[in-house]
């Protein structure tokens, strides 16, 4: 894949559609009525977009675009405290791919979802935990677990396609 | 490393999730009194056995109606930003408090006998 140095414009474009994306999908993936009693687990199929951006462009605009999904999905939702749970579970997920993105070929990018969510699910469960300060609801680990990982393989799968399909062609740091 | 190995790892890990849910399960024993927690601190323990209606304030100036009815507990009001304690529903067993972030309130059934009347807070 050629590489060339992004013109500012373009880059800015293409990582606020991805910021978008993943934007919607946070917040539509939050109305579904939790599960379980654990505040703040969601299904984070918003991550598909962490993945796509990470093994098609790079970890810092990955980087940028996961914030600032973040950062605007707790103000168009209104609720503050989302904030605290997708930052552990985003930035954890964030963490796992990045080191992932050099040690994984694209074909294996399902295992990069699957750790992926794993690792967000466990962010936000250790939030939870914090949060609320009631240990107890590690007792709800395991099903998160096979939850998480269940969505993390769907959105790796998804990944894969999207990178499949819309090769990124600019690549920056 | 091989896909193989990565999909025994899974298998693995889902394994052991399973194991973990057979040997600890949900707490599920039907509570007869629940207890109220607003940051980590009791406020006080709720017999499940009479209806009743119930406000808490909450520190940043918010409150949530809790109410009990039929054996069961719920967050019937609250006026936090996403309202997900009030979307949790009734709950009767240990296995699901009932939590509003906001306001810091976790509410915990318990299968044990209470000893005294619910305190005013």
């Amino acid at each position: 894949m050629p590489l060339r140095t992004d013109t500012s414009v373009r880059r800015l474009t293409r990582l606020a559609l991805l910021t978008a994306v993943a934007l919607c999908i946070h917040l539509l993936e939050g109305q579904l009525p939790p599960i379980f009693p654990v505040p703040g687990a969601k299904p984070g199929l918003a991550n598909v977009v962490t993945l796509y951006t990470m093994f098609t462009i790079g970890p810092g605009d990955t980087l940028l675009v996961l914030l600032s999904r973040i950062l605007l999905g707790s103000v168009f939702s209104g609720r503050a405290t989302t904030l605290f749970y997708s930052l552990a579970g985003g930035l954890l997920c964030f963490a796992v791919t990045c080191l992932l993105r050099r040690l994984l070929p694209l074909r294996q990018l399902w295992v990069a979802g699957i750790l992926g969510g794993i690792c967000h699910n466990i962010g936000q469960l250790a939030v939870a935990i914090a949060i609320t300060r009631t240990p107890a609801l590690v007792v709800y680990l395991p099903w998160l677990l096979l939850c998480g990982m269940g969505t993390g393989l769907f959105t790796g799968l998804c990944a894969r396609f999207f990178v499949k399909k819309l090769p990124g062609k600019y690549k920056t740091w | 490393m091989k896909t193989k190995y990565w999909v025994m790892l899974f298998a693995a890990v889902a394994a052991a999730c399973v194991t973990a849910i057979v040997l600890f399960p949900l707490p599920q024993g039907v509570a007869n009194s629940a207890e109220l927690y607003q940051n980590g601190v009791l406020l006080c323990t709720v017999p499940l056995d009479e209806d009743t209606r119930f406000t808490v304030p909450a520190p940043d100036g918010g409150s949530n109606t809790v109410a009990v009815s039929g054996g069961r507990i719920r967050v019937e009001q609250a006026d936090c930003p996403d309202k997900l304690c009030v979307k949790q529903g009734w709950s009767r067993t240990e296995g699901y408090p009932i939590v509003c972030l906001p306001h810091g309130l976790v509410i915990q059934p318990k299968g044990r006998q209470v000893d005294f009347d619910a305190a005013a807070h």
